[in-house]
């Protein structure tokens, strides 16, 4: 009885030992298997009617909950970082660094000073040539870089795409991992490599997507979105992406389906309920949410600065200042101003005081009825008022006068059907109108003025900033071409009258005072960043902003990555296999196994003694 | 990949050495290339005042570009003025107005007086790579014609000599310059033969005798005077009158009473006041026409030749003819039958005409047009002596070329320097223009040369600091290397036999 205890005790011990060296041998195995949780072996003593023994009770898969989480958020924020700071990188590393011979600003500048020789020998047909060859230099260079960035918008959706397979593929096995996982009885080792998978797989999840992650007592796990939307809960959804094929400047997300012109991301829940994850605000984080930020908004924003630069240079050299003339009736006394030539987009400004303060509104020509009415703020903060021309003098002047309400001491009125007439108010003197002048787009290479349409719309003609529709502005920087008649003969560089002689100097003054002289301000956009000043200083902010981004965006990227390295440090010394531990652990097993052995064979010596009476 | 699942996943120890490796990397650029940052984003906040200085410098470059330009195109200038004024001191010394031992200058004046015409207006047509300097804005044709077109026409149309030939014939007439004398009794009238440009102008008439009396012009058209005599003047006694020649110079017609034979200049007393009236309108036509034969056609061609080189904002004007004899006025000439000398830009401000920004709000106004003051009088001088010619065999010659010399002399004089658009002034307009010029150039290069400095130090790496740096991140390295070996072989395996 006692032998056969003792017997029966060693078997245990040693089928215990083996066990546990099974366990090591696992671990040391799995030492460098991304992924692995250390498993250790738990030992209880039990009872039966004889004795007590060594049991195994189970196989302990180390796991920290809250540590899990803190890794799973940080994963899909660095991700998202990472995916903003490679995109950006490139952004800024073909703008080039201001004096690079690629960067902006020399381009610019070049051109700047072959106007200035232009005003020195204009009827030099090598300086004209030249300052032709600049404009083409520039406007090439806007085209590119506009190129560059609807490229690099194009390559987030075919990203975008790969990342919506890459998780369909991964949610589906998580699916499949966690139903192995329910389902599955008693074997501890595989259950625990199910659960490693699983791990794996959620890690995964979340770089492409923000995840928050609810682990079952059973095993599995829940996924939903920070946003709350749900991913997974026994049943995937499904991730569906509609690729907008080519993506151009003009095309923006919106939140309606027939307008949208980017591709459409949305998520499918198992019950059909579909969800438009871009218009929802659903992805915060991860590839996916990086990716859809870097495609609607900071790309945007980039290209809606370029687009700032290249209609601020075609405006400066193209506008002409018509102004006011002093007009008078009925006691008050103001200015008249001829609207004739004023096309959709250009624009009126009047300043007048009002008990001695200045006051200024600009007034823009807007024909498209879904813009109207317009009222906001531009970059320099001046009041900015859009108004149907339609209705002649007398329907701008009844539109300003609404605008500006009934308080504004002035009288407006239309002084013929093409002319607006503001006066002051006469007897009472409070208010004094001070200026009255339009900026319009020259109508002729020839014959209307000093000024020239250098740089036109490629597709459509002259530019005059029109606000109609989408905004002549957006995607110009894509569109900017030279001007073909100066192209053909560049005797129009500086001949302003058919007439006149290829020594005259006042077009080439003109186009060298408009580029130097001409301020802009922008208007509330997509893009986010307001410009201001003129065309040297657009570039000077674009380029700034450019690099602040980039810069950014890489340092936001490496405290990222810092953070995570520090979580999978910690992890590793919570999950991770130490090679030593395992071998003092094998040591220990070898003894105990030998001692067993030899209990074994004792009590084996000790029955042979005892059949052997 | 974020989420690594590489086999054995780098430690971040050993990514610690990557980023210091990474380091070092940056550090040999920076060396290599001086510059602290390589591209965009690495630069920081230095973008906003490097971008400026960028500005700043392109924009200076484009100002010394045009300095460059305009300082050539002044050079040029400058040297026209000065061989113009030499040509002008030349034309004035050799006006001497006696007639040069042995009639030479007499002969040779007007060949050379036509040689400087050509080397006048072939300076004036000088261009500087193709741009001509003093047609004023219109910098693309050559402002005067030739030498031979301008003196002797071309094609059908009339040049100076056959405008001035003209201008002789009218102001001549029928040989008393456009006056007539007629006597009525004991009183002798002269009157002018109508309201025109033309021939002597009465002035003023003045006696020394008692027995005369005159009755003065009175300033208007077809004027005339008259001188009665009401007894017989006394021997020795003058009356003189006062003519106005075409070219606004003045001429006296002195005639002496004398009792016995008259010489030129000198009337007889006759037996009564009638008779002495006649003697006396005997002596006056004599004399008119003496001068007409003399003094009126050097008058006559410096009014031609201020009529044809006409000057600054006024047209170019002949006789109107045929017949020139009785020619009552002047008429605008065309481009169809005349050459018009000038062909450049007529503005009131020649200078301004031209103008080339060297900076901000400097700017240099460098214009010079052919037809101002002094370089037209020039021209006129020159012209007006060249289409005459004085052979020995011509009584008159001597007396003419001597009229035509005194003008010359007295128009290109040095007191003439100080009106507006003479030589002296021109050369002076352009030397301040030079000076301004010179002026910019040395800002630009002392504001380009602070500004290379300032963009050194914003974006230049100190070669010192790199090298303490990498000598730091050298050390560092090596013995993280060490640390790391050495922790690598420290495991139980190798202890567990």
């Amino acid at each position: 009885m006692g032998l056969t205890t003792t017997l029966g005790n060693a078997l245990s011990g040693m089928s215990a030992t083996q066990r546990g060296l099974e366990v090591v041998s696992r671990n040391v195995a799995n030492s460098g298997t991304p992924g692995y949780h250390r498993q250790t072996l738990a030992l209880l003593d039990g009872q039966n009617a004889n004795s007590s023994y060594a049991k195994t009770a189970v196989v302990q898969r180390a796991f920290n909950g809250a540590l899990q989480v803190h890794y799973t958020q940080e994963v899909a924020d660095a991700a998202a970082a990472d995916v903003t700071a490679r995109y950006l990188d490139r952004l800024q590393t073909l703008f080039g660094r201001p004096g690079d011979a690629i960067s902006l600003d020399s381009v610019l500048g070049k051109f700047a000073n072959s106007l200035q020789a232009l005003g020195t020998s204009p009827e030099s047909h090598t300086v004209r040539a030249e300052a032709v060859g600049a404009a083409q230099a520039l406007a090439e260079r806007l085209q590119s870089l506009s190129s560059a960035v609807q490229g690099l918008r194009q390559e987030t959706e075919a990203q975008i795409g790969s990342a919506v397979t890459t998780l369909n593929t991964t949610l589906s096995a998580l699916t499949d991992v966690n139903r192995r996982i329910v389902g599955q009885g008693g074997d501890a080792a595989a259950q625990a490599a199910l659960l490693d998978e699983r791990d794996r797989l959620v890690s995964q999840i979340a770089e492409q997507i923000d995840v928050q992650a609810s682990y079952r007592n059973d095993g599995s796990v829940a996924l939903m979105t920070r946003t709350g939307v749900g991913l997974l809960d026994g049943q995937a959804s499904t991730f569906t992406f509609q690729p907008a094929g080519r993506i151009g400047a003009s095309d923006l997300f919106s939140a309606d389906g027939a307008q949208n012109g980017v591709g459409s991301l949305t998520l499918t829940t198992p019950s059909g309920l579909t969800l438009d994850l871009v218009g929802q605000n659903v992805l915060v984080s991860g590839t996916l949410g990086g990716l859809v930020t870097l495609r609607d908004k900071a790309l945007v924003a980039a290209q809606a600065q370029l687009d700032e630069v290249a209609a601020g240079l075609a405006q400066a050299l193209s506008s002409v200042t018509v102004p006011g003339m002093p007009a008078a009736s009925g006691g008050g006394d103001g200015l008249a101003l001829e609207l004739g030539q004023i096309q959709p987009g250009n624009d009126f400004t009047l300043t007048y005081t009002q008990n001695g303060n200045p006051k200024a509104v600009r007034v823009v020509r807007v024909d498209d009825p879904a813009k109207l009415p317009m009222d906001t703020t531009d970059a320099s903060g001046q009041r900015v008022i859009g108004l149907d021309f339609s209705g002649g003098a007398a329907g701008v002047a009844a539109g300003l006068g609404l605008a500006l309400g009934p308080g504004s001491g002035l009288q407006l009125g239309a002084s013929s059907a093409s002319a607006l007439r503001v006066l002051d108010d006469g007897a009472s003197n409070t208010t004094n109108v001070t200026g009255l002048s339009a900026r319009v787009t020259v109508g002729a290479n020839q014959d209307a003025g000093a000024a020239l349409s250098l740089f036109v719309d490629g597709a459509g003609g002259a530019f005059t900033n029109s606000l109609d529709g989408a905004g002549q502005k957006l995607g110009f920087a894509a569109r900017i071409t030279v001007n073909g008649a100066v192209l053909a003969d560049n005797r129009l560089l500086v001949q302003s009258s058919s007439t006149g002689s290829v020594a005259e100097t006042a077009r080439a003054t003109q186009l060298r005072d408009g580029l130097n002289g001409a301020r802009f301000a922008s208007l509330p956009s997509q893009g986010g960043q307001r410009l201001s000043g003129t065309v040297a200083d657009l570039v000077a902010q674009t380029l700034n902003l450019q690099g602040s981004a980039a810069s950014a965006a890489q340092a936001s990227s490496q405290t990222r990555t810092m953070t995570l390295q520090a979580l999978d440090d910690r992890m590793q010394g919570e999950y991770g296999v130490n090679v030593d531990d395992e071998m003092a652990r094998l040591m220990e097993l070898q003894n105990a196994f030998a001692a067993n052995a030899r209990v074994i064979s004792v009590v084996s010596e000790l029955l042979d003694a005892l059949l052997a009476i | 990949m974020i989420v690594n699942r590489a086999m054995f996943p780098i430690q971040t120890g050993f990514q610690q050495i990557t980023g210091m490796q990474q380091r070092l990397a940056t550090l040999q650029v920076q060396l290599a290339t001086g510059q602290k940052a390589a591209s965009l984003a690495e630069m920081g906040n230095d973008r906003v005042p490097e971008l400026a200085i960028r500005t700043r410098q392109s924009a200076i470059a484009g100002y010394q570009a045009s300095i460059g330009t305009v300082e050539l195109r002044l050079e040029v200038a400058s040297q026209v003025m000065s061989r113009l004024d030499k040509i002008e001191s030349e034309a004035r010394s050799s006006a001497i107005g006696g007639a040069g031992s042995s009639g030479v200058n007499m002969a040779a004046l007007p060949g050379l007086s036509r040689a400087r015409l050509d080397e006048v207006l072939t300076l004036l047509n000088t261009d500087v790579a193709g741009r001509h300097l003093f047609g004023g804005g219109k910098t693309q044709d050559k402002p005067v014609a030739g030498s031979a077109a301008i003196l002797d026409g071309e094609n059908g149309r009339d040049g100076f000599a056959s405008v001035a030939n003209q201008r002789r014939l009218a102001d001549l007439g029928d040989g008393l310059g456009r006056l007539g004398a007629s006597v009525s009794g004991a009183s002798v009238t002269l009157s002018e033969d109508g309201a025109h440009p033309f021939g002597f102008k009465l002035s003023t008439v003045s006696s020394t005798s008692a027995a005369v009396s005159l009755v003065e012009p009175m300033g208007t058209a077809q004027d005339q005077l008259s001188v009665s005599f009401a007894a017989n003047p006394i021997a020795g006694e003058t009356v003189s009158i006062a003519l106005t020649l075409p070219d606004g110079s003045s001429s006296v017609v002195k005639l002496t009473a004398v009792t016995g034979a008259p010489q030129p200049g000198e009337f007889a007393i006759g037996i009564d006041a009638v008779e002495t009236a006649q003697n006396f309108k005997q002596a006056l036509d004599e004399t008119l026409t003496a001068l007409g034969k003399t003094v009126l056609p050097a008058a006559s061609n410096f009014a031609a030749a201020e009529n044809f080189f006409a000057g600054q904002g006024q047209p170019v004007l002949r006789v109107d003819g045929p017949p020139y004899e009785t020619a009552t006025a002047l008429v605008a000439a065309t481009a169809a039958d005349t050459v018009l000398w000038y062909g450049g830009e007529d503005s009131a401000a020649p200078r301004q005409s031209v103008t080339a920004r060297i900076d901000e709000s400097t700017q240099v106004s460098y214009g010079v047009q052919a037809n101002e003051h002094g370089i037209v009088e020039l021209v006129r001088s020159l012209a007006a002596m060249a289409v005459e010619t004085y052979p020995a065999a011509d009584a008159t010659a001597p007396e003419r070329f001597a009229a035509l010399a005194d003008r010359q002399r007295l128009r290109l004089a040095e007191s003439n320097d100080g009106q507006a658009g003479s030589l002296e002034v021109i050369g002076m307009e352009l030397g301040i223009a030079q000076s301004t010029l010179g002026h910019a150039k040395e800002r630009h290069t002392a504001y380009k040369a602070q500004l290379d400095t300032m963009l050194e130090e914003l974006s230049s790496v100190t070669t010192e600091e790199v090298a303490m740096e990498m000598l730091a991140l050298n050390t560092r390295l090596q013995a993280s290397y060490q640390a790391t070996a050495m922790v690598m072989q420290l495991s139980f395996v190798n202890y567990v036999k």
